[in-house]
């Protein structure tokens, strides 16, 4: 079972090496003639504002948090659809209940506005 | 071989793990934590735990981290607090557990206790750690706990929102 | 065991090589097509027809100067690019291209590798993808820059969660996480056919997941002037691109593994040994195709339609499918 992971792991080694040298390549080949305008940050020529990193709306964290958890749940599903068949009606009705339990989640949060962007 | 690649994975977990509490910044601080999760999973890949490693990847590696990446640049927390130069309660405290921690994992090796192989031989990790017997067990026997976990998620979905919708 | 190393090696370089020439070809694909659909040429001087436009690009790339911004965070600023691009060039490590072919008398399968869990293993690979984008857009220490990591990020989380409950209802029907296992149970009826919804559903969210237009968020050149990867130049910024291509390449070859039979000719029409990679490769093609074809089609869509359109119908659909298809596979058992 292992011998089938061998290869993601030479292709791991591959990908890491190209991303790296690239990066490398591409630092050395090119021309070096900074000033101080080139460095700035590029605003399109307003004046620089130097607080690019300012404190953003909640709602992408809340995003964030909902989707953690509806992604713990999708990672339930997986090994239950993987033998779907196998566990049959009853298997089938204790995924309604779990899923059940999780749409309340869902129509919760649908109500306190957490999916509302404007 | 198998040996010396667990070595480099632990090596680049502790080494995350190092990172994590060295970095003065602390999006190097999570990049370090995912290098972490990575390595963890490429351990239990090693131990024939196939689900474990793909689910560490995409929840722990991939969800969790992406969810802290995302809350530190939206804070903008920059750097740590200048605080944390105070000897606090916590502090202390967090002290004496990890000096408990360090005397818990020694004594097995001063008093020479190497373990001896049990029943869990390749082939039954092979075994055990594919989705299929997993699902099985999971949907029978651990049916209880399995839809637990559905409420423990709501109660953490309901948290979360109620939470954060008082700031809004 | 070194038989089986050399052969692992030999077939991750081929594979590794065809596919960054496919990604720098597709650019080139793109870039006709696109001039085509806008009645005009695209790149037609560089080579017969613009074939060597492609290189022309990497050539340039490599010694055009490389900008570090000085407000920008150096370590991760340089490390962005790589992350994007290293999870992005894996995903192939589990797509197989075809069945498989006699060489000097060794069995070859046309797959570099396949896994019990290759599917999970692709999403995790898409997870690890996100850093790279909201890393760059961080890191360059730009306003618009970091408006695009954070819309880019918030967008891809949301449409995989849409993407992983449509995979479901597939896998139910199909009993593996294994891409091959699942193309050899289309043999006679492809995925497409039994599971139409998830089929439509997959493809908006594999659009939206590597933002390709309607969905291009990430680069709202009006808005966000490039977005996340704005303070980049030269090679990385060449990275980024290519990152987006493989992904593109990737997803193609994910759908015709997923629904589209991967190489067996549909409706049970017995597929020749020797027609299989030609008709996987056209499937690919086909669908390469079509998402350049979109991109010159659809207007972008706003950021609060494209929330909407994730949490509100795609995903209530992706679960109504997954209860159907519950019903109708346990009625008929």
């Amino acid at each position: 079972m292992l011998q089938n992971y061998v290869p993601i792991l030479i292709l791991f080694l591959l990908a890491a090496g190209f991303g790296l040298g690239m990066v490398l390549m591409s630092a050395m080949l090119g021309p070096r003639r900074p000033d101080s305008e080139k460095l700035s940050t590029y605003e399109c020529g307003m004046t620089v504002d130097p607080g690019a990193r300012r404190p953003f709306d909640v709602k992408y964290y809340l995003v964030a948090m909902v989707f953690l958890v509806f992604d713990v749940e999708v990672v339930f599903l997986y090994p239950w659809a993987v033998k779907f068949k196998a566990l049959g009606l009853f298997g089938f009705v204790e995924m309604l209940v779990f899923l059940f339990i999780l749409l309340v989640g869902y129509a919760y949060i649908w109500r306190k506005g957490v999916l509302e962007w404007e | 071989m198998t040996l010396a690649i667990f070595f480099v994975f632990a090596a680049f977990a502790v080494l995350g793990g190092i990172g994590v509490l060295l970095a003065r910044n602390p999006i190097h601080s999570a990049l370090s934590l995912v290098g972490t999760m990575v390595s963890l999973a490429g351990i239990y890949l090693l131990h024939h735990a196939e689900f474990i490693f793909a689910i560490q990847l995409m929840v722990y590696a991939g969800a969790i981290m992406t969810l802290i990446v995302f809350v530190i640049m939206l804070l903008d927390v920059r750097h740590e607090e200048a605080e944390t130069e105070r000897l606090g309660f916590a502090k202390v405290f967090g002290m004496v557990l990890a000096g408990l921690m360090v005397v818990v994992l020694l004594v097995p090796l001063a008093a020479g206790l190497t373990g001896k192989p049990g029943g869990m031989t390749e082939e039954v990790l092979a075994r055990v750690g594919s989705v299929e017997f997993l699902s099985e067990k999971l949907f029978t026997t651990y049916l209880l706990p399995f839809e637990i976990a559905s409420v423990l998620l709501l109660v953490g979905l309901v948290g979360a929102v109620a939470l954060a919708k008082k700031r809004l | 065991m070194l038989d089986f190393l050399i052969e692992s090696i030999l077939k991750v370089l081929v594979v590794f090589g065809v596919l960054l020439f496919v990604v720098a070809y597709t650019t080139w694909l793109e870039r006709r097509v696109l001039g085509r659909i806008q009645v005009r040429h695209g790149p037609n001087r560089v080579g017969f027809q613009g074939l060597l436009q492609p290189l022309a690009d990497g050539l340039k790339g490599f010694f055009k100067e490389d900008i570090v911004p000085a407000n920008a965070d150096k370590i991760v600023y340089v490390l962005a690019p790589v992350l994007s691009i290293v999870p992005a060039l894996m995903i192939v490590a589990v797509i197989p291209f075809g069945d498989s072919f006699q060489l000097f008398g060794r069995e070859i399968t046309m797959r570099i590798t396949d896994v019990n869990v290759a599917l999970l293993y692709i999403l995790g690979l898409a997870g690890l993808g996100e850093y790279g984008v909201m890393l760059g857009g961080w890191a360059s220490n730009n306003r618009y820059g970091l408006l695009g990591s954070l819309r880019t990020a918030a967008q891809m989380i949301s449409y995989e969660l849409a993407l992983g409950l449509t995979l479901i209802s597939v896998i139910m029907v199909s009993g593996s996480l294994s891409l091959v296992e699942i193309v050899n149970t289309q043999t006679v009826w492809w995925n497409a056919f039994k599971q139409p919804l998830a089929f439509f559903l997959f493809l908006i969210c594999g659009l939206a997941e590597i933002n390709r237009t309607p969905f291009d968020m990430p680069e709202a050149e009006a808005e966000l002037a490039c977005g996340f990867n704005i303070e980049y130049s030269s090679m990385k910024f060449a990275m980024f691109f290519m990152a987006e291509y493989a992904h593109l390449i990737s997803l193609a070859m994910i759908i015709t593994c997923l629904f589209l039979g991967g190489w067996y000719l549909p409706f049970g029409i017995p597929t020749p040994g020797l027609l299989k990679f030609p008709v996987f490769l056209a499937k690919v093609f086909v669908l390469v195709f079509f998402f350049i074809w979109e991109r010159g089609t659809f207007p972008r869509l706003r950021y609060d339609q494209i929330m909407r359109l994730g949490w509100k119908w795609l995903m209530p659909l992706a679960l109504a499918n997954i209860f159907v298809t519950g019903v109708v596979v346990t009625a008929v058992a």
